[in-house]
């Protein structure tokens, strides 16, 4: 209780400063409330989104009724209380008015859908009441796109199987129809009870059946399809194959890039946590060193250090939970109204949710981090002598401590903040990568301050009074100039590092620029139906694009051995089979890049010399372990054709075109039986049915897939990720530069005792300003030059480790970065100095 | 040079030089004849094959011209490809991925109707395998479609195998995890059929 006694009286002294270090704390610890809110929030906002198209988070299903022992496996895996819904989905011909039409047949229970909206014409969203009425009769929902092509309305009764059914509804809005290839064909909804009766449901039929669960906790799914194919293969066997799949892995596109914006989020809740721990523990520390004096009258008086520094612990950690607890009430108060500021900004349904961890953690940095950062300066306690009282600036010690005890006292800095990167990146990994990078950073540059700082006082002799005293400044306070630059690089390599890493994101994510959003993928087109479906679409208005050539074949020696790199690859369908569908082209295709060899110029001459060209996506490239200049040889439908791999690019699958890992140059494979791919775009939604059903009629065979919808859907999405990213980016900016603000602000609060002694010496305002100026301008250019330096660095390792290597310079935003630091730095710092100077010399007599 | 004695060999003369002294087979199909999953010498054709060598057909020739997810629309611009390498019986076996799509029954006949025509007016013999798909697309859809191959044959007058999947199809223990492709044990099977099915055709 004394202790607290004293430490409260301690600070009530010192209020005007106590009030400046809790303001300064508690701006940077809003700065991250706001950032780690603010990407939970987003991530909860995509999640929703990825879990309406799925209608679930997690779904398994399989070719046969779903048993116990697939149930009891999925349990294991899933670890965590849900409820369920069960499904059972197949292809059957429908027939009314007679006409009959393929239709997918999907039968619901009461639990249908767990996320998403499911709307019907006329009752409007699903609700138990409309539930019990489909399961109470032989009454079936349709797909208008169904009634249309049946000329059918409400009322009407169509044949499925052996049975006859009501139509009692339109569906109007359907969740789950965005994804998969079986819901282009129009959707009949039924209960589940009642599907039996239709008799379709016999031996030979293929049926899906499905459970879709929904986790009353959040829990993370990553991995669970690889675990719960291991396990399936372990307990059923290869015979018996079912499927998982996550709301995430529901589209694979998508799944990518909401990996990506998962991990690109852990990284900012990385970053916000750092920021916040380099001001504090600037903070802290330079509170800590300003209390010295006092320490060292308390031990003149007969403390020893342990006490003395108790009771300075106790203020700070008294300062530290003021500070947290205002920033938290702040952030409390603030962040709900934020998005209605900005909603025109926001996408859709976006809400501004505040985790509890957010605090919580805001509360540990301000209290139980102020105690580790301040260990290493406790260690230095033991060399602190009573005679300090008498040096006109009290400083710890410059002789280094004993080894082991400040190796010790650094040590709980390191673990807390490792153990808490793990926490925030979810991942060890990148936790780990990220604390390594941390250290290596601060190493770097503090050993490239030590140099400057050095080359500063040998610089001194040659310049002015005023310049002199700046440089000599900051050569002879080596240390604190030290600690202040480490502050600044540390927090502009943070800022830097959030945009350099969105702007590879961005690229990825974007589409080409010839990009417009396909309507229709066609498949299955054969070479003499091009014509006609050609015919079909102009009368609508429409052209084909992106029509390629698919050609089957076997990939059977690479360099003329064996395809034997095959057999180290996980990939089970592609080693059994090495079945290839090729393709052959004249150039690149927007979405496509060269990265290695050079592309063809025209066609393969018959009977040339050379080998024709084959161009080899770079990812499928490493994974058959093939370079420019092999070549491969293929069966192609009986014909064997040997190729010289003559460069390899990237593919943009973001692109929506059909791309192939596999292109030959033209000339080789033209006379070979070949099927098209196509794709149609721009058709306006109400083309869509006639289309569809003019070529169901006159080419049947041509596979129509409707991706409209769902390109639009995963379009959505992504904007949203794309939008998000730059918000945090920009956010990562701000934070960065509030807390660097209060780290200037705080440095020449410090020097305030110095700056007055200049003016009691007679410098007058200007040389002041101007030796600050020349000080904070060196400190602040050359600490953010090197720190954002280190960001391009490090952000490209990060794209390596994490992101596929996508990673891009971003000039703007660096040079933006640098200039923007260091004004600030210097801004800041003017800022400050005119309000120490404006007071009178008279202070500097005070003790305080 | 290597390309261009390979490629000249094998796009103006034929894919099958050997066609010329030996007695070929070519099978026209889809995944099931291609053998989906399967490793090469464990598709049914390649078992066949293996099978007439160790019975001392050695001068028999099988060709496995499958293409997964191939329709019957391709059947005529392929039978077209490989007439040139005049292999002496085609063994047409495509329409399954027809029956799984729903797609048009009538529209499936015209298509073989085309491939076989073809091949008989270059003097190709051909033979036929039938078809069903599953019952869960409908009585009246699955009768029609099952029907289409039994008339093909009588009408031209081909030899015909009644069920290529027979004994095999709908058994969890003889199919691949998708239930549609037969497994190992299921290709075993299926060559036996063949097998049967073809030793009369041979000369």
């Amino acid at each position: 209780m004394l202790w607290l006694k004293l430490a409260y009286k301690e600070i009530s002294n010192n209020f005007r400063f106590s009030l400046f270090f809790i303001i300064n704390l508690s701006i940077g610890l809003i700065g991250f409330i706001a950032l780690d809110s603010f990407k939970n929030s987003i991530d909860t906002h995509l999640t929703n989104n990825s879990r309406a198209i799925l209608t679930a988070d997690a779904q398994i299903s399989g070719n046969a009724p779903l048993t116990e022992v697939e149930f009891t496996l999925a349990d294991n895996i899933f670890n965590t209380d849900y409820e369920y819904s069960d499904q059972i989905s197949f292809l059957s011909m429908v027939a009314g008015n007679d006409v009959s039409r393929m239709s997918q047949l999907i039968a619901i229970d009461a639990s249908y859908p767990q996320y998403g909206e499911f709307v019907l014409q006329e009752g409007g969203i699903l609700t138990d009441e409309l539930r019990q009425q489909l399961f109470s009769s032989n009454s079936i929902w349709v797909a208008e796109s169904l009634m249309l092509t049946l000329s059918l309305t409400i009322g009407d009764s169509i044949k499925i199987g052996a049975m006859d059914y009501t139509i009692t509804d339109i569906i109007d809005i359907d969740p789950s129809s965005t994804i998969s290839v079986m819901s282009n064909f129009p959707a009949v909804y039924m209960g589940l009870e009642q599907i039996q009766a239709t008799g379709l449901i016999q031996f030979g039929s293929r049926i899906n059946y499905s459970r879709f669960y929904k986790f009353i906790e959040d829990v993370n799914m990553d991995s669970w399809e690889d675990e719960f194919r291991q396990a399936e293969l372990d307990i059923l066997g290869d015979t018996r194959r079912i499927s998982m799949t996550t709301h995430q892995e529901r589209s694979e596109d998508l799944g990518r890039i909401l990996a990506y914006m998962n991990d690109y989020l852990g990284l900012i809740a990385l970053i916000a946590l750092f920021l916040a721990g380099v001001g504090a523990a600037y903070l802290f520390r330079s509170f800590f060193t300003s209390r010295f004096k006092d320490m060292a009258i308390l031990m003149c008086l007969g403390g020893t250090p342990k006490q003395a520094y108790l009771m300075t612990l106790i203020q700070i950690v008294l300062l530290g939970a003021i500070s947290a607890s205002i920033a938290s009430v702040i952030s409390f108060i603030t962040m709900p109204v934020l998005p209605s500021l900005f909603e025109n900004f926001l996408p859709r349904g976006f809400e501004n949710q505040m985790e509890l961890s957010s605090f919580v953690l805001a509360l540990f940095l301000g209290t139980i981090g102020s105690v580790i950062c301040c260990l290493p300066i406790l260690s230095k306690i033991y060399d602190l002598h009573p005679i300090a009282l008498f040096h006109e600036k009290i400083q710890p010690s410059k002789s280094l401590p004993h080894w082991q005890r400040h190796v010790m006292s650094y040590a709980p800095i390191l673990i807390v903040f490792w153990s808490l990167a793990i926490w925030q990146s979810n991942s060890v990994m990148i936790g780990s990568l990220f604390i390594a990078a941390f250290l290596i950073a601060i190493f770097i540059l503090g050993l490239v301050a030590w140099y400057i700082l050095k080359f500063c006082g040998s610089f001194s002799n040659h310049s002015s009074v005023t310049q002199k005293l700046a440089l000599r400044n900051l050569s002879r306070n080596r240390l604190g100039a030290i600690s202040c630059f480490l502050a600044i690089g540390l927090g502009s390599l943070l800022i830097n590092l959030i945009p350099q890493i969105e702007k590879g994101l961005q690229e990825e994510i974007s589409q080409p620029d010839d990009f417009s959003v396909p309507d229709f993928f066609m498949f299955d087109i054969q070479p003499d139906q091009l014509a006609p479906l050609e015919t079909i679409l102009a009368d609508y208005g429409h052209t084909l694009s992106f029509v390629s050539p698919q050609v089957r074949a076997r990939m059977e020696t690479i360099n003329a051995g064996e395809v034997s790199a095959f057999e180290e690859t996980p990939d089970e369908q592609m080693q059994r089979r090495r079945s290839v569908n090729l393709t052959y082209q004249d150039a690149l295709k927007s979405s496509e890049e060269l990265v290695a060899g050079e592309m063809w110029d025209g066609p393969w001459v018959f009977g040339s010399d050379e080998l024709p060209g084959i161009s080899l996506e770079q990812d499928f490239a490493e994974r058959i372990n093939v370079k420019v200049g092999d070549t491969i040889s293929f069966d192609v439908q009986s014909v064997p054709i040997t190729g010289r791999v003559m460069n390899l690019r990237t593919v943009d699958w973001n692109s929506f075109q059909p791309n192939f890992f596999i292109s030959f140059q033209p000339g080789v494979l033209d006379p070979a039986p070949k099927t098209f791919i196509a794709a149609v775009s721009n058709v306006p939604e109400e083309q869509h049915l006639s289309i569809q059903n003019e070529i169901v009629e006159t080419l049947p065979n041509i596979s129509i897939i409707n991706v409209g919808q769902l390109v639009a859907s995963i379009l959505d999405i992504t904007n949203q990720i794309s939008w998000g990213i730059k918000v945090m980016a920009y956010l990562a900016i701000f934070a960065g530069l509030v807390v660097l603000f209060s780290i200037a602000r705080y440095e020449v609060k410090t020097r305030f005792w110095e700056i007055n002694l200049l003016k009691i010496l007679g410098a007058n305002f200007k040389d002041v300003q101007r030796m600050i100026q020349i000080e904070f301008g060196i400190l602040g250019f050359f600490a953010a030059l090197v720190g954002v330096s280190m960001s391009l660095l490090i952000s490209y390792a990060i794209s390596w480790f994490i992101f596929d290597s996508i990673w891009s310079l971003s000039w703007g935003i660096t040079i933006f970065s640098i200039f923007a630091i260091s004004t600030l730095s210097v801004v800041t710092a003017l800022v400050a100095t005119r309000s120490v100077l404006k007071q009178k010399p008279l202070q500097l007599l005070r003790t305080d | 040079m290597l390309g261009k004695t390979l490629i000249t060999l094998l796009l103006i003369a034929s894919p099958l030089i050997q066609a010329q002294e030996t007695f070929t087979v070519l099978f026209l199909g889809d995944s099931l004849i291609e053998g989906l999953g399967l490793e090469t010498e464990q598709a049914f054709t390649s078992l066949v094959d293996e099978r007439l060598k160790r019975e001392g057909y050695g001068d028999i020739t099988i060709v496995n011209a499958g293409i997964s997810g191939s329709t019957s629309a391709s059947a005529l611009e392929r039978m077209q490809w490989y007439v040139r390498s005049r292999p002496d019986l085609v063994i047409l076996s495509l329409g399954a991925n027809d029956g799984l799509r729903g797609l048009s029954v009538d529209n499936m006949k015209g298509n073989l109707a085309e491939a076989i025509e073809f091949a008989q007016s270059n003097n190709i013999q051909v033979a036929l395998t039938g078809m069903l798909t599953p019952p869960n697309m409908g009585p009246e859809y699955t009768s029609s479609f099952a029907q289409v191959f039994p008339d093909l044959a009588a009408e031209y007058q081909l030899p015909f195998m009644p069920f290529l999947l027979l004994d095999v199809a709908a058994i969890p223990e003889l199919n691949q995890a998708d239930g549609i492709h037969p497994n190992i044990e299921g290709s075993r099977i299926v060559a036996e059929h063949v097998y049967q099915f073809l030793l009369p055709l041979l000369p």
